[in-house]
């Protein structure tokens, strides 16, 4: 019997491989390393500026912005940098800048610093150092010298009027300097990261002495008479004798934090935050602890003493009140709910307080009455 | 006598190791409920700050050079894994060499319940789990994450940055004097990305030398299977090349190194003869297993490129 051949079956067309699984696993692992791996970038946490009626304060990341003030109100006067300075970029302004009658200086974490037109917010010049810079800067009006600390360890002196570096200039530390250098009758006091307080002659820069303390300085240091105070890495708080050259309290007070807040000094008592989240208020002549008042979080912005009541603001936005005599609080502790770094600064007789979002508060000393100033944006 | 001896010694040991598994389990339990009682978040308290302190404790041993300080840890840490991933590799070896088989029996049995009791018994022959690969990845998943939050918190350079590590930091004053930490190792500021492209591009590089040491010929059974892993060969260098263009060089550095020491482990387990260098170099698209080279991944991988080279003649 014959039979029919069946037809040789055709050959089933190929299955196109499928990519989807392997580009699904690839856009989720790049999800879950995009999630680990988001870098710091910097912010600044430069203070508020009140000068002459006008307000200079940085409400985005290495950007300064100018109001004057109209009435109740503040008007916008300039931003920098502007539309037309695309190759300037501060990225991020710590210290607080520095206003004169013309001019505005301040440093940038791009390590420039930049000598900006009061008037117009327009650049006047620049001038570039090998690190960022952290410090604010220092001016002595009567010589027309800025003095710039930075991250590459150097203090840079610059003539205000166009930005050359002075002769004998830069000085060369061992470490970074993150602290502002202090100039007090000729002489320019610089702590830096490598342990060091060097003295140096303000006018040529040539180092007069220094002290190891034996830990990297990081705070801005404060000048109260004879005494200057830093905090150093170590969690101490020093106090140096510049007359004497030498360490003067006995035992440093040690917090369980650095004390990276600039210290206030008031009469004769040093009131000292600490990373730790604690204020500590300590006798400046032998550093003994009159007080200690724990706040709710760390403490990096310098208190504010304003109408007879020590302001406090935690890097969680708490601001506290309290009675500079006893650690108690004066009024109940308001919350800003945004993250604070920088120093709050007096206005008349009240403190303004600019969070890391770029909002900037007013608070009334005396009751503790917070309200947020709403600022015109360009 | 010694035959009888080996299986009741892998059995007891096989109940050791289970028992410190779930005693690993319980104190790891109890450690997470310890200090969310004490107010604490267990991720950090338990995994992170005590690698971002070890970190710390390791550049002051080593000179307070922080790059060496990485590079010796990351060494210290594959170091303490290596058992678990020495394991993950002969797993994903044994798995890779059974393939053929696994691939008759799923052809063989239409009827999933007899192809499931099948393939287990095939399992149990090979003495091979066919979670024995996941199981070492899956435990050493929670140390990486953790070590990659640690590195971002120690190279994030910025102030910033440096706040939020004083919070990790425990009260010890050898510690804290150790902060800033040197940036500056050979070219890199390992706070920054590297500007000049050659970190990215060894990044790269490494890491696609690991995919290709580390996949086993054979594994991919099915043309989807090799699609896969030719697109992942290739796409994750890429990525990691683009990651390492925008992180800090801290960790790319940490990447770079723990990609040469997984080429070097991948060296050490499957052998000089079980790494084809002229596969791992050339772009050659993956082999899938054949019944052929059933129970030898190595054989198998010979003679598909005998093949490739008679079907080019």
């Amino acid at each position: 019997m014959a039979t029919i051949p069946s037809p040789s079956p055709s050959p089933a067309p190929a299955r196109r491989p499928r990519r989807w699984p392997a580009l699904a696993a690839l856009a989720l692992l790049g999800l879950w390393a995009a999630a680990c791996a988001a870098a710091a970038t910097p912010r600044g946490w430069a203070p508020p500026v009140v000068s002459q009626n006008n307000l200079y304060l940085s409400l985005e990341a290495g950007r300064l912005s100018a109001y004057a003030r109209e009435g109740e109100g503040w008007r916008f006067l300039w931003r920098f940098p502007g539309q037309g300075d695309r190759d300037l970029r501060p990225q991020a302004i710590y210290g607080t800048p520095l206003v004169t009658a013309e001019s505005v200086y301040f440093g940038g974490y791009d390590g420039s610093v930049y000598a900006l037109d009061r008037a117009q917010g327009g650049l006047r010049w620049r001038f570039r150092t090998q690190g960022p810079i952290i410090a604010p800067l220092a001016l002595d009006e009567a010589r027309g010298t800025l003095y710039a600390a930075s991250d590459d360890g150097r203090v840079y002196a610059l003539a205000v009027s166009d930005g050359s570096l002075r002769p004998g200039w830069p000085f060369r530390s061992g470490g970074g300097i993150w602290g502002r250098p202090l100039l007090d009758r000729g002489t320019l006091y610089v702590a830096s990261l490598d342990g060091k307080l060097y003295a140096l002659d303000a006018a040529d820069g040539q180092k007069l002495w220094e002290l190891d303390v034996g830990a990297g300085l990081v705070s801005n240091p404060v000048l109260a008479g004879d005494t200057l105070l830093v905090g150093a890495a170590d969690r101490r708080l020093y106090a140096v004798d510049v007359s004497r050259r030498s360490l003067k309290w006995p035992t440093p007070p040690r917090g369980d934090n650095w004390f990276w807040a600039e210290p206030l000094v008031a009469g004769d008592t040093v009131f000292a935050p600490n990373l730790d989240g604690t204020v500590y208020a300590l006798a400046l002549a032998d550093g003994a602890l009159r007080w200690a008042f724990p706040a709710q979080n760390p403490l990096r912005a310098r208190p504010l003493l304003l109408a007879g009541v020590l302001v406090v603001v935690d890097r969680e936005g708490l601001v506290y009140g309290l009675d500079p005599a006893t650690g108690s609080e004066a009024w109940a502790r308001q919350g800003l709910m945004r993250r604070v770094l920088a120093d709050p600064v007096p206005l008349d007789s009240q403190a303004l307080i600019a969070s890391q979002d770029g909002n900037l508060f007013q608070l009334d000393a005396a009751s503790g009455q917070l309200r947020r100033l709403d600022l015109p944006r360009p | 006598m010694s035959g009888k001896s080996s299986p009741t010694l892998a059995r007891a040991s096989g109940a050791l190791g289970r028992r410190l598994y779930f005693l690993l389990l319980a104190l790891v339990f109890l450690a997470i409920f310890a200090s969310a009682q004490a107010g604490r978040d267990p991720w950090h308290a338990l995994f992170v700050d005590p690698l971002i302190n070890f970190l710390v404790l390791f550049n002051n041993v080593f000179f307070g050079q922080f790059g060496l300080a990485i590079i010796l840890f990351t060494l210290f840490m594959r170091l303490i894994t290596l058992p678990l991933t020495i394991r993950q590799f002969q797993s994903t070896k044994a798995m890779a060499a059974i393939q053929p088989r696994v691939q008759e029996i799923q052809k063989k049995y239409k009827d999933p319940k007899r192809r499931q009791e099948e393939l287990m018994k095939l399992y149990r022959e090979a003495g091979v789990n066919p979670l024995g690969c996941l199981l070492p990845m899956l435990i050493q998943f929670p140390v990486w994450i953790a070590l990659y939050r640690a590195l971002i918190v120690l190279v994030g350079g910025v102030p910033e940055a440096v706040v939020d590590l004083s919070q990790h930091l425990y009260p010890w004053s050898y510690l804290y004097s150790a902060i800033p930490l040197q940036q500056h190792f050979l070219w890199l500021n390992l706070g920054r990305p590297d500007a000049t492209f050659a970190l990215p591009v060894l990044v790269g590089v490494t890491t696609y030398l690991q995919q290709k040491v580390s996949t086993t010929p054979g594994a991919a059974t099915t043309p989807e299977q090799q699609q896969m892993n030719q697109t992942l060969n290739l796409m994750m260098p890429l990525m990691f090349v683009w990651f390492t263009l925008a992180v800090p060089s801290g960790l790319g550095l940490y990447w770079l190194v723990s990609n040469v020491i997984s080429v070097a482990i991948s060296y050490f387990v499957y052998g000089r003869q079980g790494i084809d260098w002229r596969r791992v170099l050339l772009p050659l698209p993956e082999p899938a297993a054949t019944a052929r080279g059933a129970g030898k991944a190595t054989a198998g991988r010979r003679g598909d490129h005998e093949r490739r080279r008679r079907g080019k003649r």
